[in-house]
């Protein structure tokens, strides 16, 4: 797109305008910064990326998502021939304040765990006697970002999925708020503002990559079932939906 | 799943197609497809005084042309045009002289035997009815085996009352019994026409023979026979399994989503047709009686663009109704690195199929 050279260009980025809107100003730096790396092969269209970023910032801010990471390409272990592919769509991956989705085969698992060591405990342990769902971990996800007008196929859905690790790689792609990686961000507000002012060179790795995607709890669950992504759609209205969507046949949840 | 005890179908088994739709008729057929091939159907035979009672659907069963065509490509099933067959077999005379009038005597058969019973039960009717004004006007709710007034008859009616089991079980002996007495003793006459037959007042007949004929026909100047409809001409008519050779044109016609239907068939779902929930099948993962169904499918070609808006309302219904929204459709090779996905997802039959399943994030 040609608008992308033309935010290359910009020797600051245009978030310092202060007409701009918190979600404005953080997409225009993001850009900005992304428009920085040295360009490997094409990138997405610029429309695509705003759209990634918009999504992610809703997921930060209105979901309370922490540890957003943008993913310009491929992960090394997924792509074709072992390197790192631009994508043609930027994939986010966060990790969300609970767990966003349960194997309803895991969850009778854990509340049968949960039944035999409060049967252990005497009802009377710590944590345990307390009824209704066990905390289950948090898990990262992968958000695949949309907009209501696009038309898509099955192919495109195949051509994603071929393209993700099971699980998204930890530190993998770009950090885009600066936060205890893993943790809460706590400045919650001033985020955008502290962002714009351009002092984040270390924030915005540059594509690296983590082959090794397992996390230290990994989940059996999670690497056993077909592979998983968030569906976010935007709509003009700027309302996101979410929807999980599996690679397969995966039974439903008794919710 | 272990095949309950229903009688196994010699197959291939005709498929009855009468204006595009597939109709099976025989419910040894429709149980044993459903045991085996994990095919249901929908039963659509109403009842013709209350059609709109769509609850108590009986035969025939109509399968979904996919279903057709899965039974047919297992080579178990062979579709028949039945209104050619028809037409072939009973005015292009398809049917032989001899084998037409066998049917059509057969058919004044079953009329005769059908009229003999209507007039038996008029009799009978007619009978009681007659008994009950004559010997109890006004005793109307007492049963009439307490209203005999003679005493020599309830004498009789003790004694029977004893012996009825016995008189039963041996039949013959009684009859013999009640012939020799039939001109000696009117009430126990009486007794022998309730148990057995329309006898005439003046005329006793034998019990035996009325009994007989009402089996049969009523012999010498019976009623007129009905006039029989049959209820299936697959008695007269006789279906061949075509050559074992199928050529595709052959093949019962299939929506695009044919592939999708394979693929989920061939993983053991059972699957309806998906119109109460606005998709093209519900895919139950056992016999539709027992489990609610996982999945509402909707198939489509590899590369049909769909809008996002569909995958968000079928999503949303599918949650809300508890179950998942399924899309899929045949990989088809093209633009470049087909290859992993394909080989990870489409393995399982159905050729290479690949399918999404969504559900609402609840975000």
């Amino acid at each position: 797109m040609s608008t992308n050279t033309t935010a290359a260009k910009a020797p600051h980025p245009p978030a310092a305008d202060p007409t701009f809107s918190a979600l404005q100003a953080f997409i225009a730096e993001q850009e900005h910064l992304h428009s920085r790396e040295t360009g490997k092969g094409p990138r997405p269209p610029i429309e695509i990326t705003r759209l990634a970023l918009q999504i992610a910032h809703n997921l930060r801010f209105q979901h309370n998502w922490t540890d957003m990471r943008v993913h310009y390409r491929t992960s090394a272990n997924t792509g074709a021939g072992g390197q790192t592919v631009p994508r043609r769509r930027p994939m986010i991956s966060g990790l969300p304040p609970q767990r966003v989705y349960v194997h309803p085969d895991e969850q009778i698992d854990a509340l049968e765990q949960q039944r035999r060591e409060r049967g252990a405990g005497g009802g009377v342990g710590v944590g345990v006697g307390v009824p209704g769902m066990p905390e289950m971990g948090r898990e990262r996800e992968w958000v695949l970002p949309t907009h209501l007008r696009e038309n898509w196929t099955l192919r495109r859905f195949g051509e994603v999925f071929d393209t993700l690790s099971a699980v998204p790689p930890e530190g993998g792609g770009g950090a885009l708020f600066r936060e205890e990686v893993g943790g809460r961000g706590q400045r919650v507000d001033g985020e955008e503002e502290e962002g714009a002012d351009g002092d984040r060179d270390g924030q915005k790795e540059d594509e690296e990559v983590d082959g090794d995607s397992s996390a230290v709890g990994e989940n059996p669950w999670r690497t056993s079932q077909p592979k998983r992504l968030l569906l976010a759609t935007l709509d003009d209205d700027s309302t996101i939906v979410y929807y999980i969507v599996h690679d397969g046949i995966v039974k439903p949840r008794q919710n | 799943m272990a095949i309950p005890d229903t009688a196994a179908v010699p197959e291939p088994f005709p498929i009855f197609k009468l204006a595009h739709r597939f109709l099976l008729y025989d419910t040894t057929t429709i149980t044993y497809i459903r045991a085996k091939y994990n095919i249901a159907g929908v039963l659509i035979g109403g009842l013709p005084q209350a059609p709109q009672q769509n609850v108590f659907l009986g035969v025939p069963l109509e399968l979904m042309p996919e279903e057709a065509r899965l039974l047919c490509e297992k080579g178990v099933a062979y579709v028949v045009d039945d209104a050619k067959a028809h037409k072939q077999g009973f005015m292009g005379r398809g049917l032989g002289d001899e084998e037409r009038r066998a049917f059509q005597a057969s058919l004044r058969k079953q009329g005769l035997a059908a009229a003999g019973q209507a007039e038996k039960k008029t009799e009978d009717r007619k009978k009681a009815a007659l008994k009950k004004k004559v010997e109890s006007d006004d005793w109307n709710d007492i049963p009439e085996d307490m209203l005999r007034p003679t005493s020599r008859a309830s004498n009789k009616r003790k004694g029977k009352g004893a012996k009825s089991k016995e008189e039963e079980e041996t039949p013959v002996e009684t009859n013999g019994e009640s012939d020799g007495k039939v001109t000696a003793d009117r009430s126990q006459q009486d007794d022998e026409d309730l148990l057995f037959a329309p006898a005439t007042n003046g005329v006793p007949l034998n019990p035996t023979l009325s009994r007989a004929a009402s089996n049969t026909s009523i012999a010498g100047g019976g009623p007129e026979p009905f006039a029989v409809t049959p209820t299936t001409s697959y008695p007269p008519l006789a279906a061949t399994p075509p050559p074992s050779t199928f050529s595709s044109t052959e093949l019962p016609d299939v929506p695009p989503s044919y592939p999708l239907y394979k693929h989920m068939h061939a993983k053991d779902y059972f699957l309806a047709p998906g119109l109460r929930f606005g998709c093209q099948y519900m895919a139950y993962p056992g016999d539709p009686l027992r489990f609610h169904s996982h999945f509402l499918c909707n198939g489509m070609d590899w590369d049909q663009e769909f809008d996002l808006l569909d995958l968000v309302g079928g999503g949303r219904l599918g949650t809300g109704v508890k179950k998942g929204f399924l899309i899929g459709g045949e990989v088809k090779g093209g633009s470049g690195d087909q290859d992993v996905g394909a080989t990870s997802a489409g393995e399982g039959g159905g050729g290479n199929v690949r399918t999404f399943c969504i559900e609402w994030g609840g975000m």
